[in-house]
């Protein structure tokens, strides 16, 4: 792959990725109903929805920008957190193993572009 | 360097401890722990199993050596842990009284992570010379 390949790629990935983060941000700190049910359904406090929310767009912000290395660094740790975290409440609920594995979706879309983004630095 | 390995080691190991005890708390059930994190701030009791286990991972890889970026990566997840608990004793309503020892933990694990980075940065100077 080429360097201005892997860029676009990069980018591809990023944008998409981010994109869906807002849009779940938006919703939870504006309180939707669709995100008050799953909350009620796995079993957290409905105030949760504020921080998920409140992280998710710090972190959509943190991993477009290219400036603050660190930032970025933690903003994929938070979002893997974030992934891990929503399998294994859905596992601990007793949901169907497809609303388990789901979260593997955005998970590999974030693996995808923190792993360009290392290639890219390198390169 | 010494002052910064002695300072590295001290707010480390009490990260590290204070991470630890909490873990063996969230996993062993214990009542007084339930009581705050499920009755209290209402989360599910599994998820204070499942985060004291992350917890007691967390707190072992921090102290041992090597694997840089996944200490980055604890770092950053007991700082979300930290953050987000203080967030979720004002969402319930508590006063300051009942949160203001986990800003003394944030500030041990600030400490912790400056000094570590210090560490790193020493070591690769001195590996260059």
């Amino acid at each position: 792959m080429t360097g201005k390949t892997m860029k676009v790629l990069y980018w591809i990935f990023t944008i998409l990725f981010a994109l869906f983060m807002l849009m779940d941000a938006f919703g939870g700190i504006t309180r939707q109903q669709a995100g008050i049910d799953v909350m009620q359904h796995l079993g957290y406090p409905v105030y949760v929805l504020t921080i998920f929310g409140g992280a998710k767009l710090l972190g959509a912000v943190a991993i477009l920008q290219q400036k603050f290395y660190t930032i970025k660094e933690w903003a994929y740790a938070g979002f893997t957190f974030n992934f891990i975290g929503a399998m294994l409440s859905r596992a601990f609920v007793g949901d169907p193993v497809i609303w388990v594995l789901f979260p593997l979706i955005p998970l590999g879309i974030l693996f995808i572009s923190y792993f360009l983004w290392k290639k890219i630095m390198i390169a | 360097m010494k002052k910064i390995n002695i300072f590295y080691w001290i707010c480390t190991i009490l990260v590290a401890a204070m991470m630890a005890f909490s873990g063996i708390t969230a996993v062993t059930h214990n009542p007084e722990g339930t009581k705050l994190i499920v009755q209290h701030l209402g989360y599910p009791e599994y998820f204070n199993t499942y985060l004291g286990a992350l917890k007691i991972i967390g707190a072992v890889l921090l102290v041992v050596p090597g694997f840089p970026r996944l200490k980055e990566w604890i770092y950053a997840g007991f700082t979300f842990d930290l953050v987000s608990a203080v967030y979720s004793f004002i969402s319930v309503g508590d006063p300051v009284s009942s949160w203001a020892l986990i800003l003394l933990f944030l500030a041990l694990l600030a400490g912790s992570y400056i000094f570590y980075h210090k560490k790193l940065k020493a070591g690769a100077a001195a590996h260059l010379k």
